[in-house]
């Protein structure tokens, strides 16, 4: 029997985030990709791209450094 | 923030003990991850209502700034003093950690540290180490590395001039008193995984009255470097971690020498 696979969301809070990239580093599956669009403070955030390939490992998450980036699995 | 409703499960979020503001730090400062470490532990160790932190002074006190825990603001490399303090004026029923930077903890603080440690206090020291003064403008710290660049050495810091780094987690574990030392890294998920247990077993240890718990966590600084973020972190595996290497130094259940308690 197939195992069902998790369907993945990540939010990014974009007024947090520095653009530092580690998370776009430490993405074994590169599902996020640097985005153009500003904050309040000049600083451009990532976007979650890929879901498909996304298997929920929280990396991202964890190596966040101002703690911007919230994974959740979607139920259903 | 970090709602588990019936449509979505939250993985990983924001820890409980975070405030829900935006962090003081630089860009790829990984002091942020270090708090995070520190509030993921307090969070699952269940000592929040009775931990009181300890902050010096240095960029590691900004993280202090962002946690919902109790602290006091002590004097330049005078946290271990202050947390003897708070630790016997509580009679022993708080947990007191302190957060110190290297050039808090390592330059004017050393002796401090070495004297708690050989008081037998129970306390828990999280040591950020960034390799320079990143506060007040990136002079040389005696954690910098050799040939490293800083303000007050241009041409990179020389072994005639300003003597050779110092490696705290290795000199903590020659002390009787210290019951934990190690050295961990938050560069890749694995170091992360192994700093937070590092992290959890220093703060066990004083959970369970046995002993010091010292814990130095490497951290690269991106603006005392000159480099954007990733390349700090290239720059962190390739010279940092040849120079501190990283792993548990001393890790006791009972210590050899027999403290009275006061």
């Amino acid at each position: 029997m197939e195992k069902k696979k998790k369907i993945i969301d990540i939010e990014i809070n974009k007024e947090y985030c520095k653009a530092c990239l580690f998370c776009i580093d430490s993405c074994p599956k590169q599902c996020l990709i640097m985005g153009t669009e500003l904050n309040s403070t000049g600083f451009t955030s990532p976007v979650f791209v890929n879901q498909g390939n996304c298997t929920g490992c929280a990396i991202c998450s964890l190596l966040c450094p101002d703690m911007a980036i919230q994974v959740f699995e979607i139920l259903n | 923030m970090g709602e588990n409703n019936n449509s979505r499960k939250l993985i990983s979020g924001r820890p409980k003990y975070i405030l829900d503001a935006r962090s003081p730090l630089c860009s790829g400062c990984q002091h942020g991850i270090i708090s995070r470490i520190i509030c993921d532990v307090v969070e699952e160790l269940d000592i929040a209502d009775k931990s009181i932190g300890i902050g010096g002074v240095g960029c590691h006190a900004m993280c202090m700034f962002t946690m919902n825990i109790d602290f006091v603001q002590a004097l330049h490399g005078r946290a271990p003093a202050v947390g003897t303090g708070v630790k016997r004026g509580t009679d022993g029923n708080c947990i007191v950690f302190t957060i110190q930077g290297d050039g808090d903890l390592a330059a004017i603080g050393i002796g401090d540290l070495i004297n708690a440690t050989t008081r037998g206090e129970k306390l828990t020291t999280i040591f950020f180490n960034n390799s320079g003064y990143g506060t007040t403008g990136g002079q040389l710290a005696p954690t910098t590395l050799i040939g490293q660049p800083t303000t007050t050495t241009p041409l990179g810091r020389k072994e005639g001039e300003g003597g050779f780094p110092i490696h705290m987690a290795e000199l903590m574990a020659n002390f009787a008193g210290v019951a934990y030392s190690a050295r961990c890294a938050v560069n890749t998920i694995a170091q992360y995984k192994s700093a937070k247990k590092a992290v959890k077993t220093a703060f066990q240890k004083q959970i369970d009255g046995i002993g010091y718990g010292f814990v130095e966590i490497l951290s690269a600084c991106p603006p005392l470097l000159k480099l954007k973020p990733i390349q700090a972190r290239q720059w962190f595996e390739k010279h940092m971690l040849s120079e501190y290497p990283l792993g548990e130094f001393k890790n006791v259940d009972e210590l050899k020498v027999n403290y009275q308690v006061v």
